[in-house]
């Protein structure tokens, strides 16, 4: 078992995660915050929530390949690459969740916001959607942590450089190194569940 | 200073309402679907209607469901500039609380507290008191009476005993018509309505 991969994988599958989730809830709260009638702009968000993350990855390929229209930027196959693809693919989910949020704001403190703050109406919303972002960003990263269609057409899964704990499993499941996909497996397993376990206990807390 | 001439309608019901107010606490009394909420929703212009309408700005506006943001009550009285708290309020020792965890009295004082910040020349205020106790009820209901001194306030309830308590003019919602009332005959016109 080759625990020095597997610590790395680790190291870069959490930061490249956090980064595309980060950036995916900064813009999902500003985006929820402005929009003036989100229950309009939900059904819109929801349904590309769930676009198949294959063809995100193609979609960044095209994008960042040779003769697309980012590809003088040489991104294809880097780690940027890839949070670009992570992003994409965290960003509508995010965002469909802050507008859930929004629309889940009584339309009487709608109307209080609207008519008591209105030059500090997004700083308002800002306020109320603060309490679900570590929600939102946990329901998020379990979207695409284990993700591995658009994380092999975006990163290209080379070994030590872009490949991601879900990536690699399915490597090395090929190669027939069935320990070293295990034990990555139970990594992941883990990591996954952190989200869950925080939240029980902060839930618990707050009880 | 409100001057008020509209007419406005609600599922197929028509309503006339037309009133003027200098400054001071009024109430808004009536039955249900009367018209009440609907008027001060008029008046903040989130309904349409028809007629004339001059009020003092800024508006201040506290909803029948008036909620806190899901954040601690210092955050809360932050996003409307307030620093300071007097001594005697209730959510002085509460600063650090999540502002859902307060009371139904603590909420009504804290979205008092927020709006009254405002400094508004006309407060519209919803059925705030609704569902709280007596000691709760007359400490808001004095708030807003000594903030008449220099606004207009319209208080909606449902509490004759807020009538009788306060004495004060009040617009009664009966049969699609709002008439501004001295607060006796008003109380007598809620009493017929018993009949």
């Amino acid at each position: 078992m080759d625990l020095a991969l597997i610590g790395r994988t680790l190291g870069f599958t959490v930061l490249t995660t956090a980064l595309a989730c980060a950036l995916a809830l900064v813009v999902a709260t500003i985006y929820a915050s402005f929009v003036k009638s989100p229950w309009s702009h939900l059904s819109f968000w929801r349904a590309i929530s769930s676009i198949p993350p294959v063809l995100v990855g193609l979609l960044v390929y095209l994008l960042f390949s040779r003769q697309g229209p980012l590809g003088f930027l040489r991104w294809l196959f880097t780690p940027r690459a890839l949070v670009v693809a992570q992003f994409l693919l965290a960003m509508p989910m995010a965002i469909s969740l802050c507008l859930q949020q929004r629309v889940n704001l009584p339309r009487d403190m709608e109307e209080f916001i609207q008519v008591n703050l209105p030059s500090r109406r997004v700083k308002a919303m800002m306020l109320h959607l603060r309490g679900s972002l570590v929600n939102i960003g946990f329901l998020t990263w379990g979207r695409i942590l284990g993700e591995v269609g658009a994380a092999t057409m975006s990163g290209g899964a080379i070994v030590g450089y872009t490949a991601t704990l879900a990536t690699e499993i399915m490597y090395r499941t090929n190669l027939g190194q069935f320990a070293n996909a295990v034990a990555m497996g139970v990594v992941l397993l883990l990591i996954s569940l952190v989200p869950s376990m925080v939240l029980e206990v902060t839930g618990r807390a707050q009880r | 200073m409100l001057s008020a001439d509209v007419r406005f309608t609600v599922a197929q019901k028509h309503f006339t309402v037309n009133l003027e107010i200098k400054e001071g606490l009024c109430l808004v009394m009536g039955p249900n679907g009367a018209g009440k909420t609907t008027f001060l929703r008029v008046l903040l212009g989130l309904f349409p209607f028809e007629g004339t309408l001059h009020m003092d700005k800024p508006l201040g506006y506290i909803p029948q469901h008036y909620q806190p943001l899901n954040a601690s009550v210092e955050d809360n009285l932050h996003l409307f500039d307030v620093k300071h708290l007097p001594d005697n309020s209730p959510l002085q020792s509460k600063r650090r609380l999540n502002a859902m965890k307060l009371s139904g009295g603590e909420k009504a004082m804290l979205g008092l507290t927020q709006v009254m910040a405002l400094q508004p020349k006309t407060l519209l205020v919803d059925e705030l008191t609704a569902h709280l106790d007596q000691p709760s009820t007359v400490m808001i209901e004095n708030t807003l009476k000594n903030y008449g001194s220099h606004a207009v306030v319209l208080l909606v309830t449902h509490q004759w005993d807020t009538l009788l308590r306060l004495k004060a003019p009040t617009l009664l919602f009966l049969n699609g018509s709002a008439q501004l009332l001295p607060a006796e005959e008003a109380y007598n016109r809620l009493l017929e309505t018993l009949n």
